[in-house]
């Protein structure tokens, strides 16, 4: 660290010029993630406002998608940010990689205008081909299903043939098979069926298998790499690590998927079999406990940058809170028999979304923004005393959280008042609806909600920022260990 | 409602005052099986970390109160047959998963 500090573009490999441009549609996306939120859950306190300009269906739908693609956006980002460090090689197509970062951002541009610009009409063969496939979190119309399999593609042939060139590793092999999983079940949400059970039979293999299957394996070999580079933990045993998780992970996740056909007319035995896996689907996220008090006590974490540091450590709690507990609590047939598309549902939706992979995508930008900044020091004693990261880090978890709470009171008071009291009626839905209980859970949402946007003002703020005036340059653990021995 | 096993909760009808009683009680055992696992798989891991006598003896103690979570989980859902069975799986996974990744850690530190 002796030569003079290089910033910005000139202090990143091919990979990872590609990945910033990811990094930055994923931020603006998850703002707009944000902002749609807001707009959705107004429209709860408030139906009249906006009816007919933006409803209510178009909100949700912008709010989630987005969601997802920010999400995607930011794994490409990461996969390209390590993989010339990992493979010790250059990336072998960064030419076709950044074609499909284009291609893929224009048409999210293109998709998110039709909805806004026609948010009505009959659903017919065009539209699924145009307009909107009406599956959520995944609407996009089939043209840009099409054009997504076709980058998602390039950026596998990218990851396969650019780890073949140089070397592999144990991530490099987990990685690789895990990506022809992402991108085969996205395949299964094109599949259209006008018998209803079958259409969500389907559906759910891409969100189910992806969330809690093929994604937590995808941010388990992030982290596996993270831990590595950030915090000198070894090789050997992150990656033994890996494989379990993996295994175990895949072992209740699959067939966790049962969770799903409780209630959706699949056969009967989907009970015993959703029941049994999923109420497993826990243990390897409590299994990782273990792991991290190990690495702890070995390595001793000392890091260089806090703030990625600060956000793994809010993806392992909110995993395991978010997945684990909050997945398991309804994730009984009998339990879920009274839960099923309540609040409760999307109390666990924000609670695990944003804690399993919001997180993790966030502690990866800051991973990025140190390097941007010339490898500076992100640890202790930072110009500003790092207030800008710390509330950021408050606000966003403060703000998901409280949101989390404010729909489990709502959740519970549906449980309660429609289907307990009213045995799950037309007019139970309703009255549970107009409750007060109901009504205050939805207020402090939107509370919470602009909690969180304050949250997501500061961070954003903050990556522009932090370290720009530092000039003590980053001692990273693993080059202490290298050094010292 | 063959599969869920009794009666006793069941959406066709209302399911009453003690109904809801038994509900609430089982989501927080639900939420409480999966803490307790956590805190005892952590516990035992520092436990073996700083080979602390105390430290083993909370996280038994810790997996005592997940037997007990895990009792008034089954009993509040009125579970019968094979869904009891399912209840002695997970007290075996949670028993047995920390103390093998240790293992396997502790095997290839080497
Ligand atoms: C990071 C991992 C996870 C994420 C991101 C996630 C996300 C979600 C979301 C968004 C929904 C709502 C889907 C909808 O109807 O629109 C959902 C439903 C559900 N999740 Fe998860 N989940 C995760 C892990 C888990 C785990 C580990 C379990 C069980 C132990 C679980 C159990 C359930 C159940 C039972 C439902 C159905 C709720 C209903 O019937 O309405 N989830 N999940
Ligand atoms: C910042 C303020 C936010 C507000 C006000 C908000 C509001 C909403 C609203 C109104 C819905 C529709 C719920 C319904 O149909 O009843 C929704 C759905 C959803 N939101 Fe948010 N949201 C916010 C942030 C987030 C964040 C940060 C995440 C995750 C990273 C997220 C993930 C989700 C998911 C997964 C669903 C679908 C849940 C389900 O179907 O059960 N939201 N949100
Ligand atoms: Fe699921």
């Amino acid at each position: 660290m002796s030569t003079a500090k290089i910033t910005g573009i000139a202090a990143l490999d091919g990979g990872q010029r590609l990945a910033v441009k990811y990094f930055a549609v994923a931020i603006v996306l998850f703002g707009a993630q944000i902002l749609f939120g807001l707009l959705a859950g107004f429209q709860y306190l408030s139906p009249d406002f906006l009816y007919g300009v933006v409803d209510f269906s178009v909100n949700r739908m912008v709010h989630i998608n987005a969601m997802i693609v920010w999400m995607l956006f930011g794994f490409i980002g990461s996969i390209y940010w390590l993989i010339e460090d990992e493979s010790g090689t250059e990336v072998v197509g960064l030419w076709l990689g950044n074609l499909a970062f284009w291609l893929f951002t224009i048409a999210v541009v293109i998709v998110v205008v039709v909805y806004l610009v026609i948010q009505t009409g009959p659903g017919q063969i065009e539209s699924i081909w145009f307009i909107n496939e009406g599956r959520e979190y995944i609407e996009a119309p089939r043209w840009a299903d099409v054009g997504i399999v076709v980058c998602l593609l390039i950026f596998f042939y990218n990851v396969a043939a650019t780890f073949m060139k140089g070397r592999w590793s144990g991530i490099a092999g987990v990685l690789v098979l895990d990506l022809v999983a992402v991108a085969g079940m996205y395949l299964t949400g094109m599949f259209y069926s006008p018998n209803l059970s079958m259409d969500q039979f389907w559906w759910w293999w891409v969100i189910h298998l992806w969330v809690e299957a093929t994604w937590e394996v995808l941010v388990g070999c992030i982290m596996a790499w993270g831990l590595i580079k950030t915090l000198g933990a070894r090789r050997q045993i992150v990656t033994t690590w890996l494989y379990i998780e993996v295994a175990l992970m895949l072992g209740s996740g699959i067939l966790g998927l049962g969770h799903h056909y409780f209630w959706i007319g699949t056969p009967e035995y989907w009970l015993t079999v959703g029941g049994f896996f999923s109420a497993l689907e826990p243990v390897p996220l409590v299994a990782m406990v273990v792991h991290a008090v190990y690495d702890s006590g070995v390595h001793r974490f000392k890091s260089p940058n806090h703030p990625a540091l600060a956000w793994l450590i809010a993806h392992a709690f909110g995993n395991f809170f978010g997945a684990g507990v909050w997945g398991f609590m309804h994730t009984l047939p009998q339990v879920n028999i009274y839960t099923h598309g309540t609040q409760w549902s999307a109390s666990h939706g924000h609670f695990a979304f944003f804690g399993a992979y919001a997180t993790m995508n966030i502690a990866v930008f800051y991973i990025a923004a140190q390097r941007w900044r010339g490898n500076v020091n992100f640890g202790g004693g930072l110009v500003d005393n790092g207030w800008k990261w710390k509330w950021a880090l408050g606000l966003l978890n403060g703000g998901v959280v409280g949101m989390t709470m404010a729909l489990l009171v709502s959740g519970y008071d549906q449980v309660f008042i429609e289907r307990a009291l009213e045995g799950a009626t037309w007019s139970g839905f309703f009255k549970a609806q107009q409750n007060v209980w109901y009504l205050q859970g939805m207020w402090w949402r939107q509370i919470f909600g602009y909690m969180t946007l304050a949250g997501f003002f500061l961070l954003v703020w903050d990556l522009m920022t932090i370290g720009v005036r530092e000039t003590r340059p980053a001692v990273f653990p693993t080059e202490v260990a290298e050094h010292a021995a | 409602m063959g599969a869920l096993g009794h009666e006793g909760l069941n959406i066709v009808g209302p399911m009453g005052p003690e109904g809801l009683d038994a509900f609430l009680r089982a989501v927080i055992a639900g939420a409480l099986v999966v803490v307790f696992g956590a805190v005892y798989a952590a516990c035992f891991a520092f436990g073996r970390l700083f080979s602390s006598l105390i430290l083993m003896r909370v996280a038994y103690g810790c997996f005592g109160l997940l037997m007990v979570t895990v009792y008034v989980l089954a009993t509040s859902l009125q579970l019968g047959g094979v869904w009891n069975v399912l209840m002695v799986l997970m007290l075996v996974a949670y028993f047995v998963a920390p103390r093998m990744i240790w293992r396997l850690t502790a095997a290839t530190h080497e």
